[in-house]
């Protein structure tokens, strides 16, 4: 049976902790931060505000490369966030998730792409905002793998 | 009727929560009419209430309601029990976050003792906490808010036929809502005891508390009595006390001391795991899901919470079996050097014992396992020398469930994960 992957189990494995960075080792001459040792950066509580509200998605598609998201990227939605104007927003529209900036333009939501090969879209009905993205996550070097 | 004393319970019940949850992440599937299936694909377990209003019974064998599924156009799903179980977390999370006092009552039920928040605006506490699930995990909840846990489940009921919120808040109100509440409708009245009330032509919920005591207790013992009172604002369950769960069963305790040891917990879990297991059998059903939780103090840092939920590929009441699912779960979630207050068990995606044909020829001897449960049941004692199943974790059945429509785990499997388009 597969193990079940969430966001927490990041936490649980210490490998997957970061150290923070030491000052190199100076023979005879104890390091002040050899107290510390303990510190490790948490990223679930970097990329987690919210952990009953929050998931993780993927992204399909260019549409959002302007933003820096590319095909493929991981997206953490927090439902618990408001839109405001400039969030990006995981909305649905036509029985779809679609990833947009949400624009306020004289009252009116406006769902921006960021490439120019895409139209934005004047939301004329009531906006179904699934949830609020404020972190991505990409994957490089595929070359190692 | 609420004076300082009397306690003050919500029930948060979550609405048609199997087609709910696959609402969540398939939107496609709002406003249409959907059933999910149990295990096997075998039965009903679970309907939008567009599938209600067409007359698609709960419980009805999946392929007498085949015809009248296709001329509706009704959309199926197989039973997702990690997507649930995920989703079920999430919602109680977000009450713990949200409320105080969060008791798990099923997979989609929770109590919470409101005592603390009586003197508050009660309508709108209640529509906080469902506007926040839903905002939070797209899971539509009713509220019922009462001075005992069987007026609050009662008033729940209410709630999910109205705008979502029911609470009781004075007598006159009470006798109303008991007033048009069927007997066999009412937590903890069995179907045996609700024929038994219809005989002796007792309907209402309302007769049913104006009944005299001595008659109760001879026609319905002890705990039908309790019921009673309860019915009448008297509260006999104290939290985290229940008559039995009907969806999924929940074993959990808080140690008597805080725990650091991996064995220590082994031993609790093994304790709720036989506990529940019985609880199980008695019930003659079988669980086809197991979620192992538990937890660091809350109010200590650093704070931990282990949560691993295992599919159980043929629904099983077998003890080994669900140990070794259960000491998996510890052993993988476990982390040296915190101190444990907590931990406990939930076992979900119950059928009955004969709903299970189809997996006879492949699966374990179950005829065997029954007879061996039996005796073991009867030979308690036995069961505390957990040791004597960390055998049975070796056989690891391998086969599948039959689920020909199961949606993906979105919460839960990086390579099952939502899409959302960029395009």
């Amino acid at each position: 049976m597969q193990s079940i992957i969430r966001p927490r189990e990041l936490q649980a494995r210490p490998a997957k902790r970061v150290r923070l960075a030491l000052a190199p080792v100076q023979a005879g001459f104890p390091s002040p931060a050899d107290d510390h040792l303990d510190g490790h950066i948490d990223l679930n509580e970097l990329l987690i505000e919210n952990e009953p509200a929050t998931f993780i998605t993927r992204a399909a598609g260019d549409s959002m490369e302007g933003a820096g998201i590319f095909d493929g990227d991981l997206i953490i939605v927090n439902r618990a966030l408001r839109p405001v104007n400039g969030s990006l927003i995981v909305a649905e529209l036509n029985g779809e998730f679609t990833l947009k900036r949400l624009r306020i333009i004289a009252g009116q939501p406006w769902l921006y792409a960021e490439n120019a090969h895409y139209k934005p879209i004047r939301v004329t009905t009531e906006l179904n905002v699934w949830g609020v993205v404020k972190h991505t996550i990409r994957i490089h070097g595929h070359a190692h793998e | 009727m609420h004076t300082n004393n009397t306690p003050l319970y919500a029930l948060i019940d979550c609405n048609n929560f199997y087609a709910s949850c696959e609402r969540v992440f398939q939107p496609k599937l709002n406003s249409k009419p959907l059933v999910v299936l149990s295990n096997n694909d075998g039965c009903i377990i679970a309907r939008s209430n567009e599938a209600k209003q067409l007359g698609i019974p709960m419980g009805a064998p999946y392929f007498k309601v085949r015809s009248l599924i296709a001329e509706h156009n009704i959309q199926v799903r197989s039973s997702n029990y990690e997507l649930y179980g995920d989703m079920s977390q999430r919602v109680m999370r977000t009450l713990a976050q949200i409320t105080s006092d969060v008791e798990i009552y099923s997979i989609d039920e929770a109590f919470c003792d409101l005592s603390k928040f009586r003197h508050q605006d009660l309508h709108a506490y209640a529509k906080n906490i469902r506007d926040t699930v839903r905002q939070w995990t797209g899971i539509p909840v009713s509220i019922g808010i009462a001075p005992t846990k069987t007026l609050a489940k009662l008033a729940s009921q209410i709630a999910k036929k109205s705008n979502g919120v029911a609470i009781i808040e004075d007598d006159a109100m009470r006798r109303t809502l008991l007033a048009g509440f069927a007997v066999r409708d009412i937590w903890g009245i069995g179907r045996q005891h609700g024929k038994m009330l219809a005989a002796y032509g007792i309907q209402s919920a309302l007769e049913l508390a104006g009944m005299p005591d001595s008659w109760i207790r001879q026609h319905m013992q002890i705990t039908g009595l309790r019921t009673v009172h309860e019915l009448r604002g008297i509260a006999c369950f104290a939290y985290n006390e229940q008559p039995p769960a009907k969806k999924s069963i929940t074993t959990s305790r808080m140690f008597g001391r805080p725990i650091t040891d991996t064995d220590e917990i082994i031993a609790a879990l093994t304790k709720y795991t036989t506990r529940a297991a019985e609880k199980l059998r008695a019930e003659q059903r079988l669980a086809s899901r197991i979620d192992i939780f538990f937890h660091s103090s809350r109010f200590k840092q650093p704070f931990h919470e282990s949560r691993r939920g295992y599919d159980i590929p043929t629904a099983t009441a077998y003890t080994p079996e669900l140990l070794a699912y259960a000491i998996r779960g510890v052993r993988s979630g476990f982390r040296p050097g915190i101190s444990y207050v907590k931990a406990g068990l939930m076992l979900s995606g119950l059928s009955a014992v004969d709903e299970q044909q189809l997996h006879l020829f492949d699966g374990p001897n179950i005829e065997q396992q029954t007879t061996l449960m039996g005796m073991l049941d009867t030979a308690n004692k036995r069961w505390g020398q957990h040791t004597l199943f960390y055998g049975s974790m070796g056989t690891q059945p391998s086969w599948e469930m039959k689920r020909t429509m199961r949606s993906p785990s979105f919460s839960t499997r990086i390579d099952e994960i939502l899409r959302v388009e960029c395009r």
